[in-house]
């Protein structure tokens, strides 16, 4: 038996290689990510700070649903009994959770980027607005994969994900948007580290629960 | 007609205080039995204690709109709009909505068991939220509701006693009313799963 790190890393492994293997999904969120910022550029042009940040969060929203929600739906029943047979089942959620946050950095790092291309840049501190951005992409990616899990057990349904999530994801929302608004403004926003340690205590909330939860989730 | 501490704009509105804080007790109640025999069915498999998780966890919603109405009406008084950007209101909300995904979350399985397994394990997300949601950012913002930072409570002005001498009794029975109501609704679900518990 190997250690559980080097499970997980190979688990992780696994998924990286299955994601460029199967690059169509890859390449048809980057696409997603274009066309909706694109469609936002059409409709407001440059916006104002408080929508631009609205847009970018609901964009990253959008983005996290869909990248995430395919990480247990491509996984048919045989290869999930498969892994069970392998792997304990608080090691296969870890790898998830890893994976999945290393792909909603690389998707934040894109939609930032086309959001600061197609809809002006109001950005007064980039590199703190950066930092909010990652924090806020391995958030929203956290909380998503659990959820994934769960829509997994039933029957595989996407749009119940939509609605178990958007509640929970409600309050890392108004966390995120209240802090990255400092990055508008030249001045200090008061309580912002109190924010954080929410964000981050939220954050541990969720890993903690899965890593928990999970094992019963898959017995069947 | 009892006696109340006027407070500022508070007025008579504050009476709704008798109604308001109950149904939030009684709620409170609800759900931490729901999440109690969420747990206890992830560790026994016992499809009883799935009724009455989702038995409470309904009813304990029932409880948090009727508080949130009650809430409602009050600040149509007080603050002059039915719903304001309060953050107290906004998280009250959300962590309503959560429960309410929950509800919908159990009508999308027809597998019992696998409902109750899923469901358990979303009770317990839900209620590791309402209490961050409820108890631990409202405290941390400020908010026009009474008892925060910047807004004087009752239990401060209530020298004679007279709230509290209405408002103890009212948790007491608002919290059995609610207990009662949901032992109902849980016994009626075992009426309806009979041949399956039993069997």
């Amino acid at each position: 038996m190997k250690s559980p790190l080097s499970q997980i890393i190979a688990l992780v492994k696994k998924d990286l290689l299955l994601e460029w293997r199967q690059r169509h999904a890859l390449f048809g969120i980057l696409l997603y990510v274009f066309s909706t910022v694109f469609v936002i550029n059409l409709m407001v042009k440059e916006p104002e700070d408080t929508i631009w940040n609205a847009m970018f969060w609901v964009v990253q929203l959008f983005v996290c649903v869909n990248a995430v929600a395919k990480s247990f739906l491509q996984e048919n029943k045989g290869r999930l009994l498969y892994f069970y047979s392998l792997v304990h089942p608080r090691y296969f959620i870890a790898a998830k959770l890893l994976y999945n946050m290393l792909l909603m950095i690389v998707f934040s790092a894109v939609s930032l980027l086309c959001c600061i291309l197609f809809l002006g840049n109001p950005l007064i501190h980039p590199l703190y607005f950066l930092g909010v951005v990652l924090l806020g992409g391995i958030s929203l990616s956290l909380l998503f994969t659990m959820l994934a899990a769960i829509a997994a057990q039933a029957s595989q349904n996407a749009a119940l994900m939509a609605i178990m999530g958007f509640p929970l994801v409600m309050p890392i929302l108004m966390l995120l948007t209240g802090i990255s608004q400092s990055a508008f403004a030249p001045v200090v926003q008061p309580g912002l580290p109190g924010m954080f340690a929410l964000l981050a205590g939220m954050d541990v909330l969720v890993i903690a629960l899965a890593l928990i939860l999970f094992p019963y989730l898959w017995k069947e | 007609m009892i006696k109340v501490p006027v407070i500022g704009n508070n007025q008579q509105a504050a009476r709704s205080i008798f109604f308001h804080l109950p149904m939030w007790m009684s709620m409170y109640t609800l759900f931490t039995i729901s999440v109690v025999n969420s747990v206890w069915y992830l560790a026994t498999n016992d499809l009883r204690r799935d009724v009455r998780a989702s038995s409470s966890a309904s009813v304990g919603v029932l409880f948090g709109v009727m508080g949130f109405f009650t809430g409602m009406l009050w600040a149509t008084y007080t603050w002059g709009g039915t719903i304001v950007n309060d953050p107290k209101q906004m998280t009250t909300a959300i962590a309503l909505t959560i429960y309410m995904a929950y509800l919908v979350l159990r009508l999308s399985f027809t597998d019992l068991d696998k409902r109750a397994r899923v469901s358990a394990i979303f009770n317990v997300f839900a209620f590791a939220l309402l209490i961050p949601l409820t108890y631990i950012i409202p405290r941390m913002v400020e908010s026009l509701h009474p008892g925060s930072a910047s807004s004087p409570g009752f239990s401060s002005q209530d020298t004679a006693g007279t709230i509290k001498m209405v408002l103890w009794p009212a948790f007491i029975g608002w919290t059995l009313l609610g207990i009662w109501i949901y032992t109902l609704r849980a016994r009626y679900k075992r009426l309806v799963l009979k041949n399956i518990l039993h069997g």
